[in-house]
């Protein structure tokens, strides 16, 4: 079952083509994270999906119904929260999200009880009657999330949710975040790769507007996984790097201290142990040698690379 | 249609914040004391001033007319240029704070969104302007002599349907301008436009929606309201077209970042 689907998706800018024919799908009640580099075309994506720009060819479906753009009738179905997202400064905490939850037409009693309790998961109770143009950046962004969730969506779509904050800001939000999971399907966008880690699911990685992959992220890791060796060496094996590019198993080395991460080729070479037959013979100690799960940048970075 | 109550409200509320609500009763207030005691003191003011020895100012004793010249004058030019400062940024600054994102994400439809500036400005504007028009006229009779309540209630109506047209073009300059300052020149320059258009043309001038602004006297003094029919008329028409071309433009338009 899918919260939203995109079909061929494209969005020019006069020449410049921001988003083409991009298709994937999000699964229900699943945490996805939307990554790409910067000006991968990710905000343009969600801008499309939540109907605030109009695309150029394509089909977008969210809950089941088509989105048209410059009509709000699926925009009932989603909660959303853009980038640093710009409130009426002039309200306070409380009178925003009463306004919001007036639009969603819930009765005042209601309005009430899931402002209290918004307020609460996101740790805003005390700031609540003071003027939004007053809050700090990580309440903006908490504030953000409770206006996202007011209606109770079943889909809650995120552009970059923590990317403007501070370490601290970052984990509150995570964690509210952690929270909602299994209640339903949230969509975000990020170029904080650990978060991603932390947090999802699933991943869909775009470049230059295309899809690089769609798949979860445990299948991803699984796939990458046996291929990345990490080394720690006795001493700085700076000067055996250079023979080590020249073999032919190892694809990519990165170096850090004392020590070394190299993509293997194949998990052939690995079951030969064609590489620690190549460091016995070395004069550098080795203190550990293994195989490491990649985490989410490794995989990024392999990806776009390949593509 | 539910989320038209919430966004009007929404918007009395800024205005209110905002102090423009203080700033138009200040303005509207200034001008219905000023109008008249000025037309009354404009003789004294005049004779204190002293152009050259010998040449001495003979004028009439001043009336309700003056006063209402006064009025005429004051709302043409301060009272137009604060409405359509103070409204010009309606939509033009919530697309420049970026504060349409998280409206137009949820289930507001941009008709409303659009009407409800509208309808807002209006409200406020007309509570403002009757109140003051109400204490233009007792003021005025208390120290200028009477005149004719029911020719003062149709210059007020006709008033009332001018400043409805500024609003309406304020309106559609501030859905199709990125700034607030975009939005005040175009007004301005769209205001020159019409003007122009009105004026050199005769055929066209019954039909002008400043038509009041020249012709007041005709109303006051005759109760002529026939004669501001046309251009009553045309001015509704004007405002539903421009009301149209808002909300046209505005759907067409795609919220940038």
């Amino acid at each position: 079952m899918s919260s939203i689907q995109i079909f061929n998706l494209t969005k020019k800018y006069g020449e410049f083509q921001a988003i083409s024919e991009l298709s994937f799908d999000v699964q229900k009640n699943r945490v996805v994270g939307f990554l790409g580099p910067n000006g991968a075309g990710k905000t343009t994506a969600i801008r499309l999906i939540v109907g605030l720009a109009k695309p150029t060819s394509g089909k977008i479906m969210i809950g089941g119904k088509e989105v048209r753009f410059g009509d709000a009738s699926t925009n009932h179905l989603f909660g959303y929260l853009p980038e640093q997202p710009s409130f009426y400064n002039w309200m306070t905490g409380n009178e925003f999200l009463n306004f919001i939850g007036e639009v969603f037409a819930l009765e005042k009693r209601e309005r009430t009880a899931r402002i209290d309790h918004l307020l609460g998961v996101v740790n805003l109770k005390e700031a609540r009657n003071k003027k939004i143009g007053t809050y700090s950046n990580g309440m903006k962004q908490r504030l953000g999330i409770a206006q996202a969730l007011i209606n109770n969506p079943k889909i809650l779509i995120m552009d970059e949710p923590v990317s403007a904050l501070d370490p601290i800001g970052r984990r509150e939000v995570l964690s509210v975040i952690e929270n909602l999971k299994k209640e339903m399907t949230i969509f975000l966008s990020t170029h904080v790769l650990s978060d991603v880690d932390r947090i999802c699911d699933d991943v869909i990685i775009i470049n230059k507007g295309k899809l690089v992959v769609n798949s979860s992220l445990s299948e991803l890791k699984a796939k990458y996984a046996t291929q990345i060796l990490e080394i720690e060496f006795a001493e700085d094996p700076d000067k055996i790097i250079g023979m080590i590019q020249s073999e032919n198993w190892a694809k990519k080395i990165e170096k850090n201290g004392n020590h070394l991460k190299i993509w293997i080729s194949s998990e052939e070479i690995l079951s030969q142990n064609i590489p620690l037959k190549f460091f016995a013979k070395q004069s550098l100690g080795v203190l550990s040698y293994g195989l490491v799960l990649p985490e989410v940048e490794d995989l990024f970075i392999a990806l776009l690379e390949e593509k | 249609m539910n989320t038209m109550i919430p966004m009007i409200r929404k918007e009395i509320v800024e205005i209110y914040r905002s102090k423009k609500l203080l700033i138009l009763i200040v303005l509207f207030g200034f001008i219905a004391i000023t109008s008249p005691v000025i037309a009354r003191l404009m003789p004294e003011i005049l004779k204190s001033v002293t152009i050259a020895p010998g040449i001495t100012i003979s004028l009439p004793e001043p009336t309700w007319v003056d006063a209402i010249d006064q009025l005429i004058k004051n709302i043409a030019q301060i009272g137009m240029i604060v409405i359509i400062i103070i409204f010009a940024g309606s939509v033009a600054e919530e697309k420049n704070k970026k504060t349409l994102e998280l409206v137009l994400s949820k289930p507001i439809s941009r008709s409303v969104f659009v009407l409800s500036k509208f309808i807002a400005s209006f409200v406020v504007t007309k509570t403002i302007f009757i109140l003051s028009m109400i204490v233009f006229f007792l003021y005025t009779i208390t120290i200028l002599g009477s005149f004719s309540l029911l020719n003062f209630a149709l210059l007020s109506l006709s008033l009332l349907i001018y400043i409805l047209f500024i609003l309406a073009i304020t309106l559609f300059f501030s859905v199709i301008s990125k700034t607030q300052v975009m939005a005040i020149g175009l007004t301005f320059f769209s205001e020159i436009i019409f003007v122009t258009i009105f004026g050199y043309i005769a055929k066209l001038r019954n039909y002008s929606p400043g038509f009041v602004l020249n012709n007041y006297k005709q109303l006051i003094s005759e109760g002529s309201f026939l004669d501001f029919l046309p251009s009553a008329i045309s001015s509704l028409l004007l405002i539903a077209v421009l009301l149209l071309l808002s909300l046209y433009f505005f759907k067409k338009q795609e919220i940038e970042r």
